[in-house]
Order: C-alpha cells, then sequence, then structure tokens
C-alpha cells in the first residue's frame, strides 16, 4: 500500500531527500521519482512536502541548488548535497537505525 | 547567509520557487501525457495531485521564517486602507486618542521634570536639608551657634554648609533690577559639589570678616546683564548701594538655593541673639553610604547632647531630611493625584475608542465571517485587528505629540513659581518613549476587546444581522458596559473637579480684612550703612519721609506708607512679655505675636479702621515712648477684658534690652499669615521709631497705577540703586495660591475632556443605535408611534445607562476623592454640594447627548396609499400600485397593513392605508 510521505514520522523525507541526492544531483521532480521508484511505489512523495523541506535542507546548507538543464532538456533546479549534508546524513542515518531497531524490539512479541 | 540579507534575497527566492514548481508541474503533465492520458485530463490530475499552489509556495517560504514580519507590513497595509475607508470614524477615534495620550504626554513631562530628574549637583542622593524641629513638627531655620556645634559633633554628615536668603537690587552699568540672593558660610559650594563655570567660587578669605567684597552670579543673571557669561568676571557691581566684584558664575544647571541668582559669602558670626536666632538654612552633604535615616539617628544623639547642655533654650530636635524631598516634597502629591486624573482622561479615551471599534465591528462582521470561510484562523485576525488598533494608537500618538508640545508651552508659560523645577519641563527622548509605550499599550487596551468579539464572528449570527436585525445580543451588552464605564470614570474625576474648584472658590473669597483694591505695592531696599550690615536709621526716616511726602503730593494718590511684614508675606513672629506679667517658667508658653512695622499711612491705605485709641502719628516719631497699635486677634488673646490700649509689652530678640512698646490703638484683623491660616495676633511697630532695624521695606501707595512711573521716578532720584517694580496687593494675595490655582484648573480640564468623552460616548452608542435600528423605529412609527413616542423610548434607553454610570462613579469617587484631602481647604472630601452638583451637571449632560441623537431620529418618509372599498380594485391592480410604489422608493423597508405576498387589502379594513417607509 503506497504511504504519503506526509504520514512519515518527521525529520524522514529530509533523510530520504539527503539520501537520494548521494547518487549525484537530481531536481525536485526527479528526487520524488527515485523516491517513489526505488521504494517500489512505496513511498509517495507529495509536491506538498517536497518543496517545504528542500527549503529547510537550503535554509541548513545541507543542499546547494543551481539551474541546470535536466534529462528532457528542460530548465530545471538542481540539488545537490553539501559536505555538510553528508555528516547531517551519516547522523540520521545512525538515528534512524536506532529507531528502527526500537520499534522492532516493541513490535517482535506480537509477531510471534 | 545572514538573516538580514536572507530577507533582502526573498523576492528571488519566490520567483525562483515559482519557477521550480511551473517545471514540476509540467514534467509531470508530460510524464501523464506519455502515459496515455489526454492533454485536459494529465493537465488536471497533475494540478490536483499538486494541490494549492499558492499555499505550497507559502508553506515552502515558511521554512525561512518571514511570514510573521510578511504578514505584520501586510496587517499595516491593509490597516491603514480599512482606516481610509471610514474616514470620519477614523478621524474621531485618532482625535479622541490624541487628546488622551497627548495630556498624558504634557503631565507626565511636568512629572518628569519636577519629580524625575535628579537634583544637577554631583551624587544627589547624599544631600540632605537639616532643620530645626519644633515639638508640634514645625521646622525652622538654625542658629549659627547650633550650626556650629552640629557641624562639630555629627558623625554621619560629611560636611555641611549655612545659608541666609533674601531680595536685594542689583545695580551697576545696567538697570538697577531685584533678584535673590543667598548668603552662604564658608564650604557651600564644596558640600554641592559645584564649581564654578567661569571663574571661582569663595575663597577663605573672602569668607573672613572683613574680606574682600567678592560674589558669585547666577548664568543666566550674568548672560542678561552682561551679554556673556564670561563677560562678568572681574566687573563690578553694586548690591544695595555696596559694591562687590564678580568672581565666578556658576554652571546654568546650578539653582539652589531655588530662583537664586547671587551669592555672597557669610562670615556667619554668631548673633547677640545666641541660639533663639533661627537665622540660617542648612545643607548637608552625607558620608557616601549613610543613609538619611543614619543620619537622623546621628543627629539624633547631637540633639539629645546638646538638649543635656543647653538646658534653658534648647528643646528642639534635629531633622534630617534629603534635600530632594526637602525640594518636592510638598508638591509630590497634587502632582501624582494630577498624573493619576490624566491617567483616567486617558483610560476614558480608550473605552471611548473601544466602543467606537465595537460598533464598527459589527459592520465588519460580514467581512470576518468571510475570511474566516476562506481559512483564517481566529488569532490571525485577531492580530490583524489588533494591528489595526495599534496603527489607530500610533497616529494617535503622532496627533497628541502636537498637543503635547502646545500643552507643555503653556504649562511652562504658567507654570506656578512655587512649584519647583516645572519650567524646565520639555519633550524630551524620555517623555517621547514613555508616551509611545503608552500608545502602544493603549492600542492593545482598546483593541483587544473589540478583536476577539469580531474574530469570533460566526457566519449564522451575521447571516440573521445582514437580514437587518439590529445590532448582536453580545456586541450591544458590551458597548453598554463600555459607555457605562466612560461615565463612571467622567464622575469620578468630575467629583474630584468640583471638590477642588468649591476649594479654591474657598480660598480665594476669603475675607482677607483688607482693602487691597487699588493698592500697588514695591520692594525698596535701603543703601546699606558704611558697615554694610545695617542702615543709617537718620537716613530711613529723612528719605522714607521724602518719598512718602511726595508721592501723597500727586494728584490721585490717597495714601502712601511703607510697610516691613507685609501680610500674606510671611511677618516675622516673636516671643514677647507683658508688662507687669509674669513668664511663664516654659519659654514654648511665652506669649506670641506677628511683628511688622508700619507707617501711618499703612492703615489708611488699606482702610483699617482704628477701633479705639489713636494710629501712628509724627508726634511718635520724636517722643522716646514707642508706640504700637494691635489687631483684635491680639486683644482677645492677651487681654479678653478690652482693655490692651495703654498696656506695655516687649519682644525678645530684637535687642539685647529692648525698649517697651506701648499700646496705643486697636485695629481690625487681617489675614496675616496668609489665606489659608487663621488670624494670628498681630503688633504693629511705628516704621520710622525702628528705621535702623530694617533694611528693606515694601512702599504702599494707594492710587491709580498710572502714577507708577513718576513714584519711581521720586525714590530713584533718592536712591538710583533701588529698583522699583510694582505690583497690585490683589495680585499679591492671589499669588500666594497659584499652586492651588493651577492644580484646580489642570484638574478641572482633565475633568472637563472626560465629560466631554463620555457625553460624546453615550452620544455615539445612541446614535448607533437609531441607524442601526432604523426598520425597528420605521416599523414602529407606522404602527403609530409618533417621534416624541420615540425620542422618549431612546431617552428611556439611555437614561437607564445614564444613572448606571453615575451611581458607579459616585460610589467611586466616594472612595477616590479621600486622596484629595490634603489639597482642600474648607472642604470635606465627601462634601454634600459638591457631589450634588456633579450629579445634577453631569445627568443633564449626558442626557443632552443622549437626546441628540433621539431628536435626530431616521428621517423616515412615508407615503400612504390609501383605497377604499368603493373603488374596489382588483388583486393585479393593487400588485401593480404596490410595484409603484416600491420602485419609487429604493430603500423600501416595511409594508404594513398590506398582505404583502398576495398584495391583496386585509379583510375588515374600512380604509386600508398601505405605509410604505423609506429611508431617506
Amino acid at each position: 500500500m503506497p504511504t504519503a510521505t506526509r504520514d512519515l514520522l518527521p525529520g524522514t523525507l529530509e533523510m530520504l531527500i539527503l539520501q537520494t541526492l548521494r547518487g549525484g544531483a537530481l531536481h525536485g521532480y526527479a528526487i520524488a521519482q527515485h523516491i517513489q521508484q526505488t521504494s517500489q511505489d512505496v513511498l509517495q512523495v507529495e509536491e506538498g512536502s517536497l518543496y517545504p523541506a528542500l527549503q529547510r535542507l537550503l535554509r541548513e546548507r545541507w543542499v546547494t541548488a543551481n539551474w541546470g538543464i535536466s534529462a528532457r532538456n528542460r530548465k530545471v533546479r538542481t540539488y545537490k548535497l553539501t559536505p555538510a549534508g553528508r555528516k547531517q546524513l551519516g547522523r540520521e542515518i545512525a538515528g534512524f537505525a536506532r529507531l528502527l531497531e526500537g520499534i522492532g524490539r516493541v513490535m517482535r512479541p506480537a509477531e510471534s | 547567509m545572514n538573516p538580514l540579507s536572507r530577507w533582502w534575497q526573498r523576492r528571488r527566492v519566490e520567483r525562483e520557487l515559482a519557477a521550480e514548481m511551473a517545471e514540476h508541474l509540467a514534467e509531470k503533465i508530460g510524464q501523464l501525457r506519455e502515459e496515455g492520458y489526454s492533454e485536459d485530463e494529465a493537465g488536471a490530475l497533475a494540478r490536483r495531485q499538486f494541490g494549492n499552489l499558492t499555499l505550497l509556495q507559502e508553506d515552502s517560504r515558511a521554512a525561512w521564517g518571514w511570514n510573521s514580519v510578511e504578514q505584520f507590513g501586510q496587517d499595516i497595509r491593509f490597516g491603514w486602507r480599512v482606516l481610509k475607508k471610514t474616514p470620519a470614524f477614523t478621524a474621531t477615534a485618532i482625535a479622541v486618542l490624541a487628546l488622551g495620550i497627548g495630556m498624558n504626554t504634557a503631565m507626565f513631562s511636568a512629572v518628569k521634570a519636577v519629580l524625575l530628574s535628579a537634583l544637577p549637583y554631583p551624587e544627589p542622593e547624599r544631600m540632605v536639608q537639616l532643620n530645626q524641629v519644633a515639638e508640634n513638627g514645625h521646622l525652622m531655620n538654625v542658629s549659627a551657634l547650633d550650626f556650629r556645634d552640629w557641624r562639630a559633633q555629627s558623625r554621619a554628615i560629611e560636611s555641611m554648609a549655612a545659608y541666609g536668603i533674601s531680595g536685594v537690587t542689583i545695580s551697576g552699568d545696567f538697570a538697577a533690577r531685584r533678584a535673590r540672593m543667598a548668603a552662604v558660610g564658608s564650604g557651600f559650594f564644596s558640600v554641592m559639589a559645584t564649581e564654578a563655570a567661569i571663574g571661582r567660587t569663595f575663597s577663605d578669605e573672602e569668607q573672613k570678616p572683613g574680606g574682600p567684597a567678592a560674589l558669585v552670579l547666577g548664568y543666566e543673571l550674568a548672560q542678561s546683564v552682561f551679554g556673556t557669561a564670561g563677560a562678568a568676571i572681574q566687573k563690578r557691581i553694586r548690591l544695595n548701594g555696596m559694591v562687590f566684584t564678580v568672581i565666578g558664575v556658576v554652571p546654568p544647571k546650578f539653582d539652589f538655593p531655588q530662583n537664586t541668582q547671587v551669592w555672597l559669602p557669610n562670615d556667619l558670626s554668631p548673633d547677640n541673639s545666641g541660639r533663639s536666632a533661627h537665622n540660617y538654612r542648612i545643607v548637608g552633604r552625607l558620608k557616601p553610604g549613610v543613609t538619611v535615616r543614619q543620619a537622623q539617628a546621628d543627629m539624633n544623639i547631637v540633639a539629645a547632647r546638646l538638649a543635656k547642655e543647653y538646658v534653658d533654650d534648647q528643646r528642639e530636635g534635629i531633622r534630617v531630611t534629603s534635600l530632594y524631598d526637602a525640594l518636592v516634597g510638598r508638591v509630590r502629591p497634587a502632582l501624582l493625584v494630577l498624573l493619576g486624573a490624566v491617567t483616567l482622561v486617558l483610560l476614558i479615551a480608550c473605552v471611548n475608542v473601544s466602543s467606537l471599534l465595537l460598533v464598527r465591528s459589527a459592520a465588519r462582521r460580514k467581512e470576518m465571517v468571510m475570511r474566516r470561510a476562506l481559512g483564517a484562523a481566529g488569532g490571525r485576525l485577531v492580530r490583524q485587528l489588533l494591528t489595526e488598533s495599534v496603527l489607530l494608537a500610533a497616529a494617535g500618538w503622532l496627533a497628541g505629540l502636537t498637543l503635547a508640545a502646545f500643552a507643555v508651552r503653556i504649562l511652562r508659560a504658567t507654570a506656578p513659581a512655587d512649584i519647583p523645577r516645572l519650567r524646565t519641563l520639555a519633550i524630551d527622548g524620555g517623555v517621547l518613549s514613555f508616551s509611545a509605550g503608552l500608545s502602544l499599550l493603549a492600542g492593545i487596551l482598546f483593541g483587544v476587546l473589540p478583536s476577539l468579539h469580531s474574530s469570533r464572528a460566526n457566519a449564522n449570527d451575521a447571516l440573521k444581522q445582514a437580514a437587518g436585525r439590529g445590532e448582536g445580543h453580545s456586541q450591544r451588552r458590551w458597548s453598554q458596559l463600555l459607555v457605562v464605564g466612560q461615565m463612571a470614570l467622567a464622575v469620578i474625576l468630575l467629583s474630584g473637579a468640583c471638590l477642588l474648584i468649591k476649594s479654591y472658590w474657598r480660598l480665594a473669597h476669603v475675607e482677607t480684612g483688607l482693602a487691597s483694591a487699588g493698592v500697588y505695592i514695591a520692594d525698596l531696599t535701603w543703601p546699606a550703612a558704611a558697615d554694610g550690615n545695617s542702615v543709617d536709621g537718620a537716613y530711613v526716616r529723612r528719605a522714607g519721609s521724602q518719598i512718602l511726602t511726595q508721592i501723597e503730593q500727586l494728584p490721585g494718590v490717597q495714601e502712601a506708607a511703607l510697610v516691613h511684614g507685609l501680610p500674606f508675606e510671611g511677618a516675622p513672629d516673636g516671643a514677647f512679655e507683658i508688662e507687669g506679667r509674669a513668664l511663664p517658667a516654659d519659654p514654648h508658653l511665652y506669649p506670641d505675636a506677628d511683628y511688622s512695622m508700619v507707617t501711618a499711612g499703612f492703615f489708611r491705605a488699606f482702610g483699617l479702621p482704628i477701633l479705639k485709641g489713636r494710629g501712628f502719628t509724627d508726634e511718635d516719631q520724636r517722643s522716646s515712648e514707642q508706640a504700637a497699635i494691635v489687631n483684635t486677634a491680639f486683644e482677645k488673646a492677651f487681654f479678653p477684658n478690652g482693655n490692651a490700649v495703654g498696656e506695655r509689652i516687649r519682644f525678645f530678640g530684637f535687642d539685647r534690652k529692648p525698649p517697651f512698646l506701648t499700646i496705643v490703638g486697636i485695629v481690625p484683623d487681617v489675614r496675616n499669615e496668609g489665606l489659608k491660616r487663621p488670624v494670628f495676633p498681630q503688633v504693629y511697630a511705628n516704621y520710622f521709631q525702628h528705621a535702623g532695624t530694617a533694611m528693606d521695606a515694601s512702599l504702599v501707595v494707594r492710587g491709580p497705577a498710572s502714577l507708577q512711573p513718576r513714584i519711581k521716578q521720586i525714590v530713584t532720584f533718592l536712591d538710583r540703586d533701588t529698583a522699583v517694580n510694582f505690583e497690585s496687593m490683589d495680585s499679591l494675595i492671589s499669588g500666594s495660591v497659584t499652586r492651588e490655582r493651577f492644580q484646580t484648573a489642570l484638574f478641572a480640564l482633565f475633568a472637563a475632556c472626560a465629560l466631554l468623552l463620555a457625553v460624546v460616548g453615550i452620544y455615539g452608542l445612541l446614535s448607533y443605535t437609531v441607524t442601526r435600528r432604523t426598520s425597528e423605529i420605521g416599523i414602529r412609527m407606522a404602527l403609530g408611534a409618533n417621534g416624541g413616542t420615540i425620542a422618549r423610548y431612546l431617552l428611556r434607553q439611555g437614561s437607564v445607562l445614564v444613572a448606571a454610570g453615575m451611581a458607579l462613579g459616585l460610589t467611586g469617587s466616594l472612595l477616590v476623592t479621600r486622596v484629595l484631602e490634603s489639597m482642600l481647604f474648607e472642604v470635606s472630601a465627601t462634601d454634600a454640594s459638591a457631589l450634588l452638583a456633579v450629579t445634577g451637571g453631569f445627568a443633564l449632560a449626558a442626557l443632552a447627548g443622549c437626546y441628540l441623537p433621539a431628536g435626530r431620529r431616521p428621517l423616515i418618509h412615508q407615503k400612504r396609499y390609501a383605497l377604499n372599498e368603493r373603488e374596489n380594485p382588483t388583486s393585479a391592480q393593487h400588485a401593480r400600485n404596490l410595484r409603484r410604489i416600491i420602485r419609487y422608493n429604493q430603500g423600501l423597508i416595511a409594508v404594513v397593513g398590506m398582505d404583502v405576498l398576495a398584495a391583496r387589502p386585509l379583510e375588515h379594513a374600512g380604509v386600508i392605508a398601505v405605509d410604505v417607509i423609506g429611508v431617506l
């Protein structure tokens, strides 16, 4: 079942965007597409969440934005990970792993 | 990027976001097209998924934290447009606020100048005044002997200096003028911690007896006499004819003792009269870290020690007062009361504007409902409405400042001299920020209720009201409450004003006992004798008689006299003994009377008949027997059997062995101690018989004011160093109550503003009611109510509010006017007649405020469309007629007496009337 990004835990979308950008600079539409495809349509990124999140990342200087040309030969704004963003991604991944582990411990007895 | 440069780049960010999102949308549509959707379908689907573009952009921008600032800007622009759209409302509100804020600003600048400014000397908190204090709490000056002991024995006070003050005539190469002078003991300027601005202060040499004749001038006087203060140094000027050299000029702010412009050295040689000669005032500087209370404890020890040492004549205590309290303590209660009164005026203004806003909020209800329906949060609306009221307050502030600048100029010009430092008031930075803060506070205060009220607007209510059902219930209740509150506050202020006015009226109508109209006074100082400390009695007798004779020869002059110790100016009093009577053992129980010296014409000039015995004659001057005339109060107090004439009395303290005075006559009482105090026993000695004892005199002339230049010539011909400034006795008497007049006038002004605002408040409420209820009133009139009925109906509504406001206000004033008690003269703070006058006056004014809108009920245009059965028109004809009437009366509000839908006359009507009521 697809999950809209607004149902994610706070901050998760930022982490997904940073992770996506690790592979190289992308523009907004491509970021949304990438997350959707990689998650095999489980995660759907709404534009209403994507752009505020991108603005927050810009404000924290974890990404930079530049105008470039997309694969479809359109003038688009592409976002690129900064070194600070890379560090932040590391922190978030570690935090997320701990979170998953915690959730896992709570959920396991119910499963068994 | 710092926040500021981000702010400047926000426009670019906005543009980029918009472009980026448009691109995103295009890409999405492209994708959908590839998936096989038609162009229209793809566009619609993409937009649906994308959501509200504007909202999305706003959310994205919110990430940068600009929204609150941007919204504030929007609110201000929007508020300004709204205010511009209702100029009448805006102008009224700004005028009301300007009145409140302007008067508060002016009053605060006065309070700041008098009470809040530090004394202009270094470490002013260490400065104290020292007095001897009698058993009845009366503060007295100090003798030179006591001062020396205090200075030697005090451990808490670092330094002390003694000084005496007097009036003096200064002359030189310029027109002679009168000035206030202080003769200061050594160390005076170091106690004040003040150096001369130019030149120097007195050296030890100059402080010694017989030292060089030097003086220090005030900055203002030096400037006005010599052009610049610097030019005064080393100039020679004459004081009462004696030549002195100017050695220094004090800084412009130096004003101690109050209003003094000339300082002389004083050697403080103890005079003959010892410790009972209370001649000097004392100023002191505490040691660092010592409080006034500690200094008082220290001086109590000194006083106890001195009392033991000098059992006979040292029973008084010592009082230490901070110099600040000594200076302004007397006027503080009155100023604070005035500040309180003016704050009430502002409060009334706020309530007034608040109710105006409330009324307007009803008119804006549809707007508010619309905005809420479009998604505005309640808090957002409150913020926007509050921004509007703060905007109003800001405009009120600007207008108020203009008013305050004007008021300050008037205050400065009319400031009574006995309110210290009032003339220094100005609108400075402190006052500006105070009034800005006050305005902001006022804006929030008057805005909060209406904005909360509006933001809660509910669509259902609003729709009902759109149908013209009059104002909402809760809004009407609030409006009424606000009007009642305004009236209550106004009644409190008016009660205070009435009490003060009554008190002042009493004071101004005190029977002085003097026929003062047509009498003019000028102060003279005799040239000093060679030793500088006294005057030549023979010279005074000769010159004085000459002056009086020449003046009396002028046509129109009825009488001329010389006086020392004019009534109202605080004649000195002294203890005396009566010949043949044993003095009480306790010196404090010695008989006591005021002592003045007058020439024979004094009694005739002031219309005082000799009741018994005789007046002064020229014979007295040649006789060795010294004559005295006493007042009725004296005779009553000391000779209750009424046989004072022929008795002899002797004052202490004027001479070592003073001669006896023989009482030769009795005159009626005059208010010798001032208007506020009861008549005191009075002894008049013959001026010429004591000519050597006083350096100055008041010249009293009963005659036309036009002769004053001639009289001036006569006096200055004899002594060119004399400045003669005439003042009428009446203005001298009323001058003794200028402070009372000043505070009464201010309070009355505030109360008048309060009354005006309260009346405008109730007028506004009722006019608004009339406007909102036009249809209701129209229907009532159509149903047979005439203008009178409607007016009575409105008046009844108004008078309920007036009665409530008055009841509340009178209760409040009974509680509050008590603070006025110390300012009242022979009027109780709960004076029934004053409160009755307030009640009556207020009721009249308020009902007038009610009557105006009631009389100005809406113009109701009536058309009587009469039909009778004989014509028997068909329904279709009725309908046609009715439609015509409706078209003709564009503002049709009610059709009564007819079944409108069927346009058919009601049954049982012989003659059927259709009243079409339209509002013009």
